[in-house]
């Protein structure tokens, strides 16, 4: 529609402002040497935020927390595409409490399920890795069941059934129809559940009982003392800017794979 | 018959593998808390079941329980009502839009521990918008650790509006706009057609998304814990207090917080339903 | 409800387009009149509808009712209703509070919008429907829904976007008496936009023929079927006759012969164009020019016959004729037959 005068612009640049406020302190404090108040800007730059973080072990947790990410991104992904499979094939009334189980997760809050999980996972002798493994997983899979699900409902199984009626067979049908149709679905969820393992920081506190030096661990230490804010700030943007940065080229990349 | 429960059966066998460690965690986790909370778990030392736990600290407990209530109704009222703006923002403004879009979701994958850290930096005494403002020292409200919750209630507010704004448009993306313009030349203003076409279409979405911050954000533990006060605690601050705590008493009552927070949040969730399906019996 | 639409020298472009999809548009629609803007899709007919409704900024010129310059009046303002392709019922709201939707705008009551909204429903035959909900209703009873809706706003101008495009053929003839029985009570202004020329000819008074952004021609119905001002016109109506020739003092010369066309034409190189359904087939050596049946295409209730004109021409390519004829002739192809038509309805076009 036409028009959008100044007053519109005004609330957009609001919103924009609703939006990026918060991390504008982080990026500058990352950058930032002397900074006292009442100083507006920073007084002087340096890379001292980078040092410091570097020296409290910033390369041991960005490894830990990557590796976490991805061990539930290759967990839950699958896990939740087959259940999101098996829902769409069941009859309804097993169906839906398939469904209840695999969403019920969400309704409970995380440090619930760590704090009452952390003595059977202590009497069972699980390793602490594998218990918080084994809880973000659970956490994860609503996430990706839920991706699947809509991505399969709205799945026309037609579309192999022509591709069928065009010569191919089962397995070229699924692997040149099924799989390219289900990517973004694939990458989306997994994307999900990486976050889900990259970002946490209750479950590795609770069960990790401190052996787990994830980088949401190292923030949190930083964070809740005083006068770390430049160090804060860097380990904010570290565990910010790569997920950024993965959404940024999923999406670059199916913008340029995608033929329409 | 016997095909289609052979089928029924490999169905099951499929989700097996996801379902299998979702039963483990919660039946695990639930049942373990039941049992720590009433003595037949304890650490160390014989099982007696006792309710001291559950009874002991009511008044503390019921403090605890209202200002996470408290948290969660402000932060989803605050969600909801900006997370509903932008997205008619970014539905109606074609260009600008694309920008309000851009940064909403690029807030999305920001884990509210460093959204929590972020919003102190801006918002304590000296912050930067004390800064921004000209008053760091004297002057500006104790909004970190404050009486009234505001940085923890901005900062979820600031997250989950994105999340809201996100599920609205992804439910209206397609039909709003031809709407829109058959309502304007039924003759609605801008504002009518935002609130007699785009605020009806995005209720039953805005409700969904609104039930989900409001669970979510009574449940949460990392933005109470760096920006609230000390005293009264959230409920998940209070539980995470006591399980940590060295006397090994506190256990139990950290079990009751846990079970207590879970019993809210289904409240919630089952009351959210029955108020979704009245909505869409009204229709 | 009628107003005079004077669109004065209108052109446009999308923002991601490299080309104007309307190049210098003129256009008036007299009050109660009936205009069809007929065109393929992509023609830019759409576009001008939605121009006139506000819904888009022209790059340039001016849409005027009565005179007035509507200019930066927003589309809420502007007095004028569009009912769409998609007929886009509110499905928040049941039928009777759709058709109310533009009194409740207006600061009307609900008692009082919806008391309104049920003399337009009857006007469309769908009161009995009023407290059905949108998702309830076949495609045709939607469509004469949102056109009860768009009446309901009392417009100076009613747009039809191609509304019946998407109906079935029984449900179209039944919507074209539902406009006639409007048109008749309300006489309203109307503006529709469609691509099919039979819709065109039985809804409007004039068409308007719009090919990539420009109107080539409006007209009356028999003007524009008759004598169209250009090969592309009388192609976009459906004609099928285009022998070459030339023209010196309104006669024709053709492998037809000589034939008396229109004085207005211009001497040099022209086309004689005439409707195939003005020529008949007569036996051979009693009409204008004789030649072999090449095809014959059923039509239903009539036929299509082309032939190739012999009579001792060495046009390259040969040059056909078609005659649209009643019923089922009794003829194969290559025989041998001669066609005849009326001096008056032989038309030329130079280009």
């Amino acid at each position: 529609m036409p028009g959008g005068g100044a007053g519109r612009v005004l609330i957009g640049l609001l919103l924009v402002l609703w939006f990026t406020l918060p991390m504008v302190p982080v990026a500058l404090w990352a950058v930032a040497g002397r900074w006292h108040a009442p100083a507006i800007l920073p007084q002087t730059y340096s890379w001292e935020g980078w040092s410091a973080a570097a020296s409290s072990g910033l390369f041991p947790a960005l490894l830990a927390s990557a590796l976490l990410g991805a061990g539930v991104a290759v967990l839950a992904t699958p896990l939740g595409f087959l259940a999101a499979v098996s829902i769409r094939r069941l009859p309804r009334r097993y169906a839906r409490p398939v469904e209840g189980i695999l969403l019920a997760p969400l309704a409970i809050p995380p440090f619930a399920l760590v704090m009452g999980m952390n003595v059977v996972l202590l009497r069972a002798h699980v390793p602490a890795a594998g218990g918080v493994l084994l809880l973000l997983v659970v956490t994860a899979l609503p996430y990706t069941v839920f991706m699947f699900r809509s991505a399969l409902a709205g799945y026309d199984d037609r579309f192999e059934e022509a591709a069928r009626s065009l010569g191919a067979s089962k397995a070229q049908s699924i692997r040149h129809v099924r799989l390219p149709l289900l990517t973004a679905a694939t990458s989306r969820a997994a994307f999900l559940a990486f976050l889900v393992g990259w970002g946490d920081y209750i479950v590795t506190l609770i069960v990790g009982g401190g052996q787990l030096r994830t980088l949401p661990m190292t923030l949190a230490s930083a964070a809740s003392a005083t006068g770390n804010e430049q160090l804060t700030a860097v380990l904010s943007l570290t565990v910010v800017l790569p997920p950024l940065a993965l959404l940024t080229a999923l999406l670059l990349t199916r913008r340029h794979g995608r033929i329409r | 018959m016997s095909e289609s429960s052979a089928t029924t059966r490999r169905g099951l066998l499929l989700a097996a593998p996801a379902v299998v460690p979702v039963v483990v965690v919660l039946a695990g986790s639930l049942g373990a808390a039941l049992l720590q909370s009433v003595g037949l778990m304890p650490f160390a030392g014989p099982a007696t079941f006792t309710l001291e736990p559950w009874t002991g600290n009511a008044g503390e407990l019921a403090r605890s329980a209202a200002v996470s209530l408290y948290i969660a109704a402000a932060s989803t009222l605050l969600a909801g009502t900006v997370g509903f703006a932008a997205a008619a923002y970014i539905l109606a403004m074609p260009r600008t839009g694309r920008l309000v879009a851009a940064v909403s979701a690029a807030t999305i994958p920001i884990p509210h521990l460093i959204g929590a850290g972020a919003v102190g930096l801006l918002l304590s005494d000296a912050g930067f918008l004390a800064r921004i403002l000209g008053m760091p020292d004297g002057g500006f409200p104790t909004f970190v650790g404050g009486p009234f919750w505001s940085a923890v209630i901005f900062e979820y507010a600031w997250k989950e509006s994105a999340f809201v704004a996100l599920v609205i448009v992804g439910s209206l993306a397609r039909s709003v706009g031809g709407l829109c313009d058959a309502a304007a030349t039924l003759g609605a203003a801008p504002l009518q057609r935002i609130t007699h076409v785009v605020l009806p279409l995005a209720l039953p979405a805005l409700a969904v998304s609104g039930l989900i911050v409001f669970v979510y954000t009574l449940g949460s533990y990392e933005v109470p814990w760096l920006l609230g006060r000390i005293s009264p605690e959230a409920l998940p601050v209070r539980a995470v207090r006591l399980f940590g705590s060295i006397d090994l008493d506190s256990r139990p009552q950290a079990m009751v917080t846990v079970l207590l927070s879970v019993l809210a949040g289904a409240a919630a969730i089952i009351g959210g339903l029955i108020l979704l399906r009245r909505m869409r019996g009204l229709r | 409800m009628s107003s005079r639409l004077e669109l004065k020298t209108i052109s446009h472009r999308y923002s991601d387009a490299n080309e104007d999809v309307l190049k210098d548009i003129s256009l008036t629609v007299e009050a109660s009149q009936s205009v069809a803007l007929l065109g393929v899709s992509g023609s830019g007919k759409s576009t001008l509808l939605r121009v006139a409704a506000g819904l888009e900024d022209p790059a340039a010129g001016q849409v005027l009712v009565d005179g007035e310059d509507l200019a930066g009046t927003p589309p809420d303002r502007r007095g004028i209703a569009l009912v769409f392709q998609n007929p886009l019922l509110f499905p928040h709201l049941n039928v009777v509070d759709n058709v109310a939707f533009s009194a409740r705008m207006a600061g009307f009551s609900r008692r009082r919008a919806r008391r309104q909204a049920l003399e337009y429903l009857d006007l469309v035959q769908l009161e009995d429907f009023a407290h059905r909900h949108p998702w309830q209703l076949s495609g045709g009873q939607e469509q004469r829904v949102s056109l009860a809706r768009a009446l309901a706003r009392q417009p100076r101008l009613l747009l039809l976007d191609e509304p019946f495009s998407s109906l079935d053929s029984r449900l179209r003839e039944d919507m074209y008496n539902l406009v006639s029985l409007i048109r008749e009570h309300l006489e309203p202004t109307i503006v529709m936009v469609t691509h099919d020329r039979r819709e065109a000819s039985v809804l409007a008074d004039s068409i308007a023929v719009l090919d990539t952004g420009r109107i080539l021609q409006h007209g009356s119905v028999p003007q524009l079927h008759y004598r169209p001002d250009s090969l592309a016109v009388s192609r976009i109506l459906g004609g099928l006759n285009e022998i070459p020739g030339d023209v010196t003092g309104g006669i024709h010369s053709s492998a037809l012969g000589r034939v008396k066309v229109q004085d207005t034409v211009d001497d040099g190189a022209a086309f004689l164009v005439i409707r195939q359904e003005t020529v008949n087939l007569v036996s051979a050596g009693t009409g204008v020019v004789d030649g072999s049946i090449a095809s014959i295409k059923s039509m239903g209730a009539h036929t299509l016959a082309t032939l190739i004109i012999d009579n001792g021409s060495t046009a390259k390519p040969a040059v056909r004729i078609s005659a649209e004829v009643v019923g089922a002739p009794d003829l194969s192809i290559g025989d041998h037959i001669g066609v005849d038509f009326e001096e008056s309805a032989a038309w030329a076009v130079n280009n």
